[in-house]
């Protein structure tokens, strides 16, 4: 069975690329050797930093035979009555080397045309094999590129060497300076020297003595595995972050597993703060106890350095992470210093953030901080939370401090502990637990699949923040389009909908918008500076959000008609929105609700054109009309007493009870009568019930289940 | 092996690689990158290869000569060979074997590290070699400088000399290592550290250093102006240590912060421009191999 290798060596590629090279690099010897025609077994890529491999097993020795067909004239000018080839077809057989009773004939939908079958002999491999050596080097999707040296091309480091075999042949092509061939180079630092490859088959075993893993797969395994060894011997429980993983396995091309140890001193830094330097900063995997305790404990992979050197590189990996953690105690006491007696250090920094940029435009976080004070509250007012209440306090007063973590030395060091330290330094201040909590739940959640605020307070704080960032890139003309979402607006919308759906929380959308927008323009200066350019106006950011609320709705299997229809009503609550939804969707299959559907419809349907809602009682006529008006006065009321309670089974409980009447109604009175007057009050009474019918969603927008015919 | 031989040694090995090998320039510089040296003689097709020890400020680095770790002002060793030749990673580890760090003993890596200078309107990727978990070395292949592509692409390594000691003498602190064999680091650098930390956050007079710049800038803007790009690249380094002592001073806010950054950087691409000009004019001497 013949075999194909090509090999990339390179110099370092960046870890976190090469799992993607690698998939694209499969897909692209895929499609390349289908469109060639070119039968095989099976493909593989494999990698490490300093190499990128394909191999092709059982690679077809040539190039499929394939037919082509060219189309020629058609049957009608081709051909005679009688069948006969006219010169058309003689000519056209002529031009492209067939036999005249070669040719087809074959129906396409604007008539028989004739063709002709051409057989191609497909190519041998080894003609086609340099080509595709550059066409798949050339085709790998490069995130950043660089040129080296005197180089033309670009790449994502420099190549140094190409390895390219059929079998025990070498794959002769030229890229750049470099020629292909059969040398490959092992381990960088334990076997340093060229190798050469006799058939692809060696390849695998040469690799195997010069210390290279070449699967990453393999080396992930092979590391968890070593890791579970040392753990087990040392009575410790890894938690081992499969993202540091993905990447560790491809930092080297031989991992080796070694563990070291830091002063426990150290330990009192919290714990977010040890794992950043740990994890982040140095690669390494944390320990921790059985009850979730941190150990003064930590684990390396090495590029598999001999045994009798282990010792002294564990030495230099712990005093490089003793002067990572010496600092970072350093910035912990920084920024815990009182710099003026009776000013805590939050309040200090709060004062700080007003040398900090927001936005370009925007002003400072410092006025960010201001604005959330205001929003936040106002928000808690909506949600009838009483203005002299605890959770008020507590929500101002992590307001104010929210942002004061961002200039703090830990957090200039670590931007991921935003809203960590900002906890940590608050409960070390002598701030209520629950500021600590709301400080800390203002950022959440900050990425997908990331934990919500629990707190009310966190919660609150949290949509004030979101918002106010999605209302800032409007007003600054930065709204998202297509796949363009560089400050992540429809992640934080998202995030503001689940939190207002976790919390069961109502509120007016437009209000809390309309307050955030107006919060900018009373700054004049900015209101002047932007000259309203980006006018902006609630609806346009209402509609951002509540398009990300259909998306999410959608996604949660809920009708889009539903949906649809609810949003159709404008309405100001999401919750408010998801309640109503619910209610339809759990009612849409019972006939009663049908029924309803059709009643309103047809009254709706018939007076749309109308803009008259007055009705006259006094000429009122029929039977029907008054039982009709009489039901809906009634229903009327009690549809408003519902509403203000929110309960929508229970409105359309109410609104069924006119469906018998209306039906009756239609049945026996004509509504497009001459009488002028007499028609106008009945198209108003049909107004007012279809109105009465669309309080909790438009009906109209409601798709029938199948077999049922909509009236009118 | 004490600091000075680690200079002695990686200079007589990049010497026998064929570098020149030069002084640290006279004026103030973050980084050996700034040094015309680098900055200059990366720009055109001309060939170069020089090593030299730059002395490099970074004034809001300082710790008061408290910091095990950190100094305001610490010694690079600059590697720059333009074009960057094909076994340069072979080339690089057989130095550190001069100063006695040998690779099976080491675990050495090459993990990715792009580099930018913004004020310099330059970037390049590479990495930044770390041995046994301490990054010792930036190691960059320059793709523009002065916003200006480069080709040939020049590599440059730049050792930090002080992480190479503390890796060869196995000290935790800075100050305990020894230049010579009887003097150590803090005995020559400690009271530097201490005074220089003192001025570059509290003493310096920022009324002073504010009117420093535009004076230097002034002067810089007029040299570009005489077409003297030499000259005028000096007033640019004056210009850009006088913004990083402001820094350090918090006399800059965020927003002018990157206003500063773009004065500089638009008169180190203003010299990168001339001096392109000026080589070709010259008939790029050094194409003739000078250098090799």
């Amino acid at each position: 069975m013949s075999k194909f290798i090509l090999e990339i060596g390179t110099e370092e590629i960046p870890s976190i690329y090469i799992d993607n090279f690698l998939k694209n690099l499969k897909n692209n010897t895929i499609n390349i050797l289908e469109q060639l025609y070119i039968d095989y077994q099976n493909i593989s890529t494999m990698g490490t930093p300093r190499r990128l491999i394909v191999i092709v097993d059982g690679i077809a020795p040539r190039q499929k035979d394939i037919f082509h067909k060219i189309k020629g004239p058609s049957v009608t000018i081709a051909f005679d009555s009688e069948g006969k080839p006219q010169k058309p077809a003689i000519k056209f057989a002529q031009t492209n080397r067939v036999k005249l009773k070669e040719l087809i004939i074959e129906k396409s939908n604007k008539g028989e045309y004739i063709f002709a079958r051409k057989l191609i002999k497909g190519k041998k491999l080894g003609l086609l094999l340099p080509g595709i050596c550059l066409n798949l080097i050339n085709s790998i999707k490069l995130p950043k590129s660089m040129r080296w040296g005197l180089s033309s091309i670009k790449f994502i480091r420099p190549i140094r060497w190409l390895l390219a075999l059929h079998d025990n042949k070498i794959v002769s092509f030229k890229l750049n300076n470099l020629t292909s061939g059969r040398i490959t180079y092992g381990h960088r630092l334990l076997a340093s020297g060229p190798i050469k490859v006799n058939d692809v088959e060696n390849y695998f075993d040469a690799m195997r003595k010069k210390f290279v893993m070449i699967d990453p797969e393999i080396r992930k395994e092979d590391i968890q595995n070593q890791i579970f060894q040392i753990i087990r011997d040392n009575d410790g429980k890894v938690c081992i972050e499969e993202e540091l993983l993905d990447e560790v396995k491809n930092l080297v091309e031989c991992p080796k597993v070694l563990i070291g140890k830091f002063d426990e001193k150290y330990l009192n830094l919290p714990v977010e703060v040890l794992s950043a330097v740990m994890i982040k900063h140095q690669k390494y995997f944390p320990i921790f106890n059985n009850d979730g305790t941190l150990l003064p404990l930590f684990l390396v992979v090495i590029n598999g350095n001999e045994d009798r050197f282990t010792k002294s590189i564990i030495k230099g990996n712990e005093r490089v992470l003793k002067a990572r953690l010496e600092d970072a105690k350093f910035f912990y006491q920084e920024d815990q210093k009182i710099t003026q007696p009776g000013v805590k250090p939050l309040d200090r920094n709060r004062l700080k953030l007003k040398n900090v940029i927001f936005q370009e435009n925007l002003g400072t976080i410092y006025d960010k901080v201001e604005r959330l004070t205001i929003l936040s509250k106002r928000i808690a007012q909506e949600l009838k939370i009483s203005s002299d209440s605890n959770p008020i306090v507590i929500l101002e007063r992590s307001a104010q401090l929210c942002k004061s973590d961002l200039v703090t030395e830990m957090v200039k060091e670590f931007p991921e502990l935003q809203g960590i330290m900002g906890r940590e330094y608050a409960l070390l201040q002598g701030e209520d637990s629950q500021v600590a909590t709301t400080i800390y739940e203002h950022y959440l959640p900050r990425f997908s699949g990331d934990n919500y605020p629990k707190t009310i307070t966190g919660s609150i704080l949290s949509i004030a923040d979101k918002l106010d960032n999605i209302v800032s890139c409007f007003i600054n003309g930065l709204i998202p389009d297509g796949s363009q979402d560089p400050y992540a607006l429809r992640r934080q919308a998202l995030g503001i909908i689940n939190i207002i759906i976790l919390q069961k929380i109502h509120f007016s959308v437009d209000k809390v918008i309309d307050l955030n927008i107006n919060l900018f323009l009373a700054n004049r200066d900015l209101a002047e500076q932007l000259n309203f350019k980006n006018k902006i106006s609630i609806q346009m950011v209402k509609d951002f959000i509540f398009q990300r609320l259909r998306y999410l709705l959608l996604e949660k299997q809920y009708r889009y008609d539903i949906i649809d229809a609810v949003l159709a009503k404008n309405p100001n609550s999401i919750f408010d929105i998801l309640n109503r939804i619910t209610s339809i969707q759990r009612i849409y299959h019972t006939s009663n609700f049908l029924q309803t559907i059709t009643a309103a419809t047809r009254a709706s349907n018939l007076s749309k054109n109308t803009s008259n809602l007055e009705i006259d009682v006094n000429i009122l006529q029929e039977k029907e009309e008054h039982s009709l008006y009489n039901q809906y006065i009634k229903t009327k009321e009690a549809i408003e007493k519902i509403m203000t309670k929110q309960c929508y089974d229970e409105a359309y409980a109410c609104l069924k009870t006119l469906n018998k009447v209306v039906n009756v109604f239609f049945d026996e009175v004509l509504v497009m009568v001459d009488d002028e007057n007499l028609r106008n009050n009945r198209l108003a009474l049909l107004k007012n019930i279809a109105d009465l019918y669309f309080t909790v969603a438009d009906l109209s927008k409601i798709a029938l289940a199948k077999g049922t015919i909509r009236g009118d | 092996m004490n600091i000075q031989d680690i200079i002695f040694n990686l200079e007589k090995y990049w010497s026998k690689k064929g570098c020149l090998i030069l002084t640290p320039y006279d004026t103030e510089v973050g980084a050996g990158t700034m040094n015309p040296s680098t900055f200059l003689r990366v720009l055109g097709p001309e060939p170069w290869k020089t090593a030299y020890v730059e002395p490099s400020r970074r004034p809001a680095d300082g710790r008061y000569g408290d910091n095990p770790n950190r100094v305001q002002q610490h010694y690079q060793f600059q590697v720059i060979i333009k074009p960057s030749p094909e076994n340069i990673q072979e080339i690089y580890l057989q130095s550190l074997e001069k100063i006695g760090i040998y690779r099976p003993e080491h675990d050495i890596r090459f993990m990715e590290g792009d580099w930018e200078a913004p004020t310099l309107g330059a970037w390049g990727l590479g990495w930044e070699i770390v041995l046994d978990g301490l990054e010792i070395t930036q190691f960059t292949y320059f793709q523009q400088a002065g916003g200006i592509d480069l080709t040939p692409i020049p590599v440059e390594i730049t050792y930090g000399i002080e992480r190479l000691a503390m890796v060869v003498q196995q000290k935790d602190n800075i100050y305990e290592l020894f230049w010579n064999n009887n003097t150590t680091y803090g005995e020559i650098q400690h009271q530097i550290e201490v005074e220089q930390s003192k001025y570059n956050f509290e003493t310096a007079n920022v009324k002073m250093l504010f009117s420093l710049f535009s004076l230097f800038e002034k002067e810089a803007k007029e040299q570009i102006s005489k077409k003297l790009p030499i000259p005028a690249y000096d007033y640019t380094l004056k210009c850009s240590h006088t913004f990083n002592l402001l820094d350090a001073r918090g006399a800059i806010s965020i927003t002018e912060r990157i206003a500063y950054i773009a004065r500089v950087r638009e008169l180190a691409k203003q010299c990168a421009q001339l001096y392109i000009k000026q080589r070709e004019e010259l008939g790029y001497p050094l194409l003739k191999g000078l250098c090799s």
